[in-house]
């Protein structure tokens, strides 16, 4: 099976790595090159010095998705934030995965007659919203990030991404090698005096090998559902920076997310849904465009396999 | 026989600790999560703190068993309010809220289902793709999309018949339809699959060759064997839909009983809220197994 298969899934794959590395390339070339310093404009003036019109704008040929409410342009700040949307998933995708096929080993084979009772301490895990934990597990970020300064924070987070997805993905990964090593030939290769680690490396992991590329776009596609709640709440990767206007008479203090990452652009744009609904639809329809992406991918995988 | 029953006692006495045990565990484990924070930060600064961190244990494990009567922020109060006084309405509210929501969810999606079934072939191809694309769509989007829209149908025909945010008043119908449309289509989608492969089951074509109608089929057999394997994805739903109520309520301003596991004051009762969302957890679990009895199919794993 593992084989054949491979054909099919090489392409999607290959296509997804490079469309994250398109966005990512994009992104960074644009902040380092492209970027001014220049103050955003908060408010237009016509040709008689009146004001026309105050931020947020909505979106317009020069500003395809409009201007955050202190005038930034939204699709620059999108490109902007995308490296670190991108980077953030990918990286906590990947390393979970990686920490988890470990955990999985030993649970499968040095620690097995205690497997029962780690997988019993990784219930509430399952059953506690990913998005609880996070929050219940963070500093107040306002508070931190005077202590701590962005990388330190957005550090943080990102082990603690990874850290709350750990327990689910290898009790998960546990199962699936244990039904892998219910096969003969495993049984031949442990009498013929394979050690566990060889058995794991090179008889189950193959075996699993299409499961895991299912599993990492699917990780992808949780960690940025996840990152879009997080916003909601107006938690944000790196924190975020104070967002009223000098001059405006708001009570509620409003933030803008630091990094301008995806999911905090969203966050941000909330309050806002109704007066100035691109700064919120904006972001999010970007991200579902995403999302959708992943899925077809994740199906046309899956497809792959079954016709096999 | 003496000796067969005197085995299955130990079993079942070594089987009854070893639940004992697990619970525990699980319980020590949420007891571990919830005081966590302070391990690692003291006053917002990153560290290892354990004695800080067995204190917090100490005295959350001792709040607990005297059954201590804690406090939670409410969002729009800047004042706090005690969580007994809170908490039977706001667990109510709550519950009414998740439980309408699931059974019209399930009558929605069941209804659509039911119509499908009669499409052409190459329709059925169509809306399976289109079904798993809105399944994608994140519960921020389909809750935001929707409150947006009734505003604007509100804003352009003047009628206020849905009544948005909840400040003062308890409002039901518009977190419910919220609530409904998050796994509406995850509904639809295994409805569809679980119906699919009932059909292809020889019992469906020779109860059609008897002479039962399509309707008298459908009615009479295959809901009949379908109301089991569909119960196993209620514990999944549960799950989905907890997530969604969080979000509900917190986008719709409500005072439900979700804000005690993020806006609490002492970690007791973050245990306390977990305990809560358990509690119809173990309900359904009990259901799906008396639906099983009923019905008459084998429980197996």
């Amino acid at each position: 099976m593992g084989y054949h298969s491979m054909n099919n899934f090489k392409k999607p794959l290959l296509l997804i790595i490079g469309l994250l590395l398109l966005v990512l390339f994009v992104s960074v070339v644009y902040s380092s090159i492209f970027k001014t310093d220049a103050e955003p404009e908060r408010i237009r003036y016509n040709d008689s010095g009146e004001v026309i019109g105050k931020a947020p704008f909505p979106p317009s040929l020069t500003q395809p998705m409009g201007t955050d409410k202190v005038g930034n342009d939204l699709a620059v700040r999108m490109i902007e934030g995308a490296k670190y949307t991108i980077l953030f998933i990918t990286g906590v995708s990947f390393l979970r995965i990686l920490v988890s096929l470990i955990i999985a080993y030993f649970l499968v084979f040095p620690f097995k007659r205690i497997s029962e009772w780690v997988e019993t301490v990784f219930i509430p895990f399952k059953y506690i919203p990913g998005l609880i934990l996070v929050l219940l597990l963070s500093p107040d970020l306002n508070e931190a990030i005077v202590q701590m300064g962005f990388w330190k924070i957005v550090l943080y987070q990102f082990f603690l991404f990874v850290f709350i997805g750990i327990p689910i993905l290898s009790a998960v990964l546990t199962k699936e090698s244990r039904n892998v090593l219910k096969n003969e030939y495993i049984e031949a290769s442990n009498q013929l005096g394979a050690s566990s680690w060889r058995i794991y490396t090179k008889h189950i992991i193959p075996v699993l090998k299409d499961r895991l590329i299912v599993t990492f776009l699917q990780q992808l596609s949780i960690n940025l559902l996840l990152l879009i709640q997080l916003g909601v709440f107006q938690y944000f990767i790196g924190g975020s920076k104070p967002g009223n206007i000098a001059a405006a008479e708001e009570v509620v203090p409003k933030y803008l997310s630091e990094s301008g990452e995806w999911a905090g652009m969203i966050g941000q744009g909330k309050d806002e849904f109704l007066t100035a609904p691109w700064t919120f639809f904006g972001p999010l329809l970007i991200s579902v465009v995403f999302l959708i992406l992943i899925k077809s991918l994740v199906n046309k995988v899956e497809d792959a396999n079954r016709k096999i | 026989m003496k000796n067969y029953l005197h085995f299955l006692n130990v079993y079942i006495l070594s089987k009854g600790i070893k639940l004992f045990l697990k619970v525990l565990l699980v319980f020590l484990t949420v007891l571990m999560l919830a005081s966590m924070k302070s391990l690692i930060y003291n006053q917002n600064i990153l560290g290892f703190y354990p004695f800080e961190f067995l204190n917090t244990v100490k005295t959350t494990f001792g709040n607990i068993l005297s059954l201590k009567d804690g406090l939670i922020l409410i969002p729009h109060m800047v004042k706090t309010i005690s969580v007994f006084n809170y908490l039977p309405k706001a667990y109510s509210y709550s519950m009414t809220v998740l439980f309408s929501a699931l059974l019209l969810g399930v009558i929605f999606a069941f209804t659509f289902v039911y119509m499908y079934l009669w499409f052409p072939i190459k329709a059925k191809r169509l809306v399976r793709k289109f079904i798993s694309i809105l399944e994608t769509l994140p519960d921020v989007f389909i809750i935001m999309s929707f409150q947006f829209g009734v505003i604007y149908l509100y804003k352009k025909t003047g009628l206020k018949f849905l009544q948005i945010y909840s400040l003062n008043t308890e409002v039901y119908i518009m977190p419910i339809i919220c609530l409904m449309l998050v796994p509406l289509f995850m509904l639809i989608r295994i409805m569809i699959t679980l119906f699919e492969k009932e059909y292809e089951k020889l019992y469906v074509d020779f109860a059609r060759a008897k002479g039962l109608s399509q309707l008298e089929v459908f009615t009479k057999h295959v809901v009949r064997n379908i109301i089991y394997s569909f119960s196993q994805y209620l514990s999944l739903i549960y799950w989905m839909m907890i997530t969604s109520l969080i979000l509900v309520e917190y986008l719709f301003l409500i005072d439900g009983f979700t804000l005690l596991l993020y806006r609490f004051v002492s970690p007791e009762i973050f245990i306390l809220a977990v305990g809560l969302i358990l509690l119809p957890y173990g309900l359904i679990i009990l259901l799906i197994k008396l639906i099983g009895r009923k019905i008459g199919v084998p429980q197996h794993e």
